[in-house]
């Protein structure tokens, strides 16, 4: 099992320190020239040679695993799981060689690969990845058939107009464990032509399987159903890469097919037709589609002033072309001519990149990008029947296209050794194809900063800026039918936004390094009337590290962040408006240590707190309603003793407890009758509460040697 | 003499020259560009050079690594509803690409959708009925490092919807708590919220999909 905890690595902190401090080095630096690695010989890096494998095997306990607690690992109930991997190398002396490393053998989350080549020459991978996802243990379905596309009701089955009706229903309720399984097999193979050219392929294929939950209506009246998940998808890569002195190309393929097992869901209807035959409903599953891609990007290092030129170009076709299914499952119901989408998407990227430092001391860079996204799959004119009840009239299927330009860029000086001063921004201008209620969307932002180092171990940055989204006027007549002509899509609404950051590190010593930052943003949308008004963000952060000597050290993290929306709705005349508060807190602390207690003895532990609060406010004329606080809260405490009995034998111990709570207030307590027109699963908010014992023994085999090259 | 890491006395741009003198032609192409480059950090700041494993190619290591410095999407790592990072099963390159890229944030791919649609390839499309948000940008109504809100959502179903939606009708309601268990409890607010009638959000290729419901 690898879940995350903080291993004792003073590596992301002084990087982080490094990425400030580095910046004010970096004012005196000269220009940098790639250098020339023709003189070069192998004489201090030793080649290794032989053969080397590790084993481990052993076992692990589990107390009150769920679905919750083994989410992504599989370890999804309580009981002993093999624990168990492998990783060896082979090297020669002519530069073949064999890795392989394989984890977590005895779980569903297993994984691993095998590679192999000769140095220079050529390489292959062959890996495989398992990763489930375990969504809810606490499903409850009375629909039968799951898997086969077609789900029914039991024989016994009362048709009701609310499920308190439903008087066969707590009778024909059956647990169902919601979750898929990802699996991922591919082979990658690469053939270093020449110095300078590489050749390379990667097939790539992916299932997944298993059940999830997806929801339909009858007009008025809802059920939640278990969705068979039968995906693969299959991909490839494949291309050459050239390399020289100055520059660079690499040319790349990409195809990807997706197949979905299942065309279609078709269900009962539990409650009583609304209208005669509508006695079943149908639900299109996702449909098969491609994508093809061709792209070519590499880069060009100019003579003058150190500067790189990056290019890429990329177009590519997402076509979708599966059979429709019929109109409506109600009798009489025809077929949509033509009988398939042929969907056809085009997509084009272009981009230019350019670093440069025409003074010592100024470093420039910007990037100027294009996307397109040309829909030109034919709009059809669709008679469409709602839900599966009744006539809903006739139709275009809208297509939406855009093209968006990005530009950004920035600059940097070493004004003095100890102050290094920024200013950048970016602008992005999209515009939107027909039929939408915009042409074009302007975002704009620059921001500045300052990094300023004080003391040699101590460094702070300072950034700031702003941002301003303007749009084209706002077409309501491309709203749908009924829409409020005041309300602003959030994505597309004029927008102002400012922020502000600083950062700091402060390493007084080799062996104590501290970090912290915090941010603050606002975005306000003063032209939405209805929607979105305005959201706030405020984090603050900080890791502490401290290694007293070599074999002893700790760390203390911590993390919060505030996240607000605003937003307004209004129903209609003689109505109040309302608006919506909403307000996350989250919380992160961690605390560990790592202890070499002796040549045979390490040691580590490691604390984790995270809890969360969510808070909605609603408010209708000024008339204000909280919404029950929803919250979660994570702690985990992880223990491990390393026992080397000689260089050979290791004996790993791991203790880990972790309990976790969550309160949803749409999900607690809501059962599949709760809600009158909706016959619901009973999904419940997630909770664990895990003790696991882990013991395993890893060996050891051969060794590898290493030797100078002559 | 050069020498290397994150407190080398070399600056960055003299270390990574020495680097790139070998590793320009494949993922580090865009590196002079990006914003790493930018912000003048060093391939020793993130790789640990002669190591058996360097902690920042094992995807169970490297976020470790990587939220040294981006510390906001190590909180979110911890929020209630994230993937599957902390558990060893995605690693912060299977997104973004550290070297440089020329799509947005340093992805992967060009876009958003084509980074997020590479995994979840069900919702690339094209659909019969398309849905704008969707076929524009994932991000949208997606928070992809972590939320508090079931498959990421940046907002709680009704109110992300009705961010946008407003329509005469149960669009423009009022959600309030006497729609929760204990009141009137409403299929608009519980479970799904909107997704209990209107599941097919990503897009439907149903001819009767016009309003996302099949």
């Amino acid at each position: 099992m690898r879940r995350l905890r903080r291993r004792f690595c003073l590596a992301p902190v002084l990087g982080g320190f490094a990425m400030l401090a580095m910046g004010s080095g970096s004012a005196s630096a000269d220009t940098p020239a790639p250098p020339d690695t023709s003189g070069w010989k192998c004489a201090q890096c030793p080649f290794l040679q032989g053969s080397e494998v590790q084993v481990e095997a052993g076992a692990q306990y589990a107390s009150g695993a769920n679905a919750s607690y083994g989410r992504y690992t599989g370890l999804d109930h309580s009981g002993a799981y093999v624990d168990a991997g492998s990783s060896g190398q082979f090297r020669r002396s002519d530069g073949t060689y064999v890795n392989y490393d394989l984890a977590s053998l005895g779980l569903p989350s297993r994984e691993g690969y095998v590679n192999g080549g000769q140095e220079g020459r050529y390489d292959l991978r062959l890996s495989y990845d398992g990763q489930p996802t375990r969504l809810y243990d606490t499903a409850v379905t009375p629909f039968q058939g799951n898997g086969a596309g077609v789900l029914g009701l039991p024989a016994n089955w009362v048709n009701a107009g609310s499920t308190a009706g439903m008087t066969q229903l707590r009778s024909s309720l059956s647990p169902l464990d919601l979750g898929y399984d990802r699996s991922t097999v591919s082979v990658l193979g690469k053939l270093f032509a020449s110095p300078s050219w590489t050749l390379f392929g990667e097939f790539q294929r992916q299932e997944k399987d298993g059940t999830d939950s997806t929801s339909a209506s009858f007009l008025t009246q809802a059920v939640q159903l278990p969705q068979p998940i039968d995906y693969i998808t299959n991909s490839i890569d494949a291309g050459a890469a050239w390399s020289g002195h100055r520059a660079s190309l690499r040319l790349t393929y990409t195809g990807s097919w997706f197949e979905d097992d299942s065309a279609s869901l078709t269900f009962a209807n539990p409650f009583l037709p609304l209208v005669p035959g509508s006695t079943q409903g149908q639900l299109a599953q996702p449909p098969g589609n491609n994508l093809q891609q061709l792209a070519a990007a590499g880069n060009l290092q100019l003579a003058w002033f150190a500067t790189t030129l990056s290019y890429t170009a990329s177009l590519g076709r997402l076509l979708q072309n599966q059979a429709f299914l019929p109109i409506s499952t109600l009798p009489g119901s025809g077929v949509l001519a033509p009988g398939s989408l042929n969907g056809d998407v085009h997509l084009s990227h272009y981009a230019l990149g350019l670093a440069s430092r025409p003074l010592s001391k100024l470093t420039v860079h910007g990037n100027a990008a294009y996307d397109g996204r040309d829909d030109e799959t034919t709009p059809l004119t669709v008679a469409y029947i709602v839900t599966d009840t009744y006539a809903g009239g006739t139709a275009v299927t809208p297509r939406y296209s855009e093209d968006r330009v990005r530009l950004d860029g920035g600059a940097d000086y070493a004004l003095l050794p100890w102050v290094r001063l920024g200013v950048g921004g970016e602008y992005q201008n999209t515009h939107y194809g027909p039929g939408q209620v915009l042409t074009f969307l302007q975002d704009t932002n620059s921001w500045g900063r300052a990094s300023i180092v004080p003391l040699d171990s101590l460094t702070f940055t300072l950034k700031g800026g702003d941002g301003l989204r303007k749009t084209s006027s706002f077409d309501t007549a491309a709203l749908p039918p009924g829409e409020n002509p005041l309300i602003r899509d959030s994505n597309f609404a004029p927008r102002e936004q400012v922020f502000y950051s600083l950062t700091g590190a402060w390493s007084p010593s080799a062996t104590f390094t501290w970090t912290a930052e915090g941010y603050f943003a606002n975005d306000d949308y003063p032209l939405s009337l209805l929607g979105l008004r305005s959201e706030h963000e405020r984090r603050i952060s900080s890791t502490l590290t401290w290694t007293p000597r070599e074999s002893l050290s700790f760390y203390l993290d911590a993390g919060y962040e505030s996240l607000y929306g605003l937003q307004y709705g209004y129903v209609g005349p003689a109505t109040a408006p309302w608006q919506i508060a909403d307000t996350e807190r989250f919380w992160n602390a961690g605390v560990g240590a790592k202890w070499v207690a002796s040549e045979r003895w390490t040691l580590s532990v490691d604390g984790l707190h995270a809890p969360s609060y969510t808070t909605t406010d609603s408010a209708i004329g000024g008339l204000a309603q909280a919404f029950p606080q929803n919250w979660s809260q994570l702690d985990s405490a992880h223990f491990t003793a390393t026992y080397s009995r000689n260089a050979a034998l290791q004996i790993n111990i791991r203790y880990s407890f972790e309990k976790y709570d969550m309160n949803d207030c749409a999900l607690d307590g809501v059962t599949p009758t709760t809600v009158p027109n909706l016959l619901g699963m009973g999904l419940q908010p997630y909770h664990h509460n895990v003790s696991l014992v882990a013991l395993t023994v890893l060996y050891k085999l051969g060794t590898t040697t290493a030797s100078v090259p002559k | 003499m050069l020498d290397f890491g994150p407190k080398a006395l070399t600056p960055a741009p003299r270390q990574n020259a020495q680097c790139l003198g070998c590793h320009q032609s494949n993922a580090a192409h865009d590196w002079a560009t990006s914003a790493h480059a930018a912000s003048n950090v060093a391939c020793a700041s993130c790789h640990t050079l002669h190591a058996a494993k360097d902690p920042v190619l094992t995807p169970a290591t490297q976020i470790e690594v990587c939220t040294g410095c981006h510390q906001a999407q190590r909180t979110d790592l911890f929020k209630p509803y994230h993937h599957p990072l902390r558990e060893g099963k995605m690693a912060c390159t299977s997104c973004h690409s550290p070297h440089g890229s020329t799509g947005p944030a340093q992805l992967v791919k060009s876009t958003v959708n084509e980074t997020c649609t590479s995994c979840h390839a069900e919702l690339r499309g094209p659909f019969l009925w398309e849905h704008q948000p969707v076929a524009e940008n994932c991000d949208n109504c997606h928070a992809p490092h972590g939320s508090a809100q079931p498959a990421l959502l940046t907002i709680r179903t009704p109110f992300l919807c009705q961010t946008c939606h407003e329509g005469a009708g149960h669009p423009s309601i009022a959600n309030t708590p006497q729609g929760l268990p204990g009141g009137i409890p409403s299929a608009y607010l519980l479970s799904g919220g909107c997704i209990n009638c209107h599941s097919q959000v990503h897009g439907s290729n149903h001819p009767s999909g016009r309003a996302l419901m099949r």
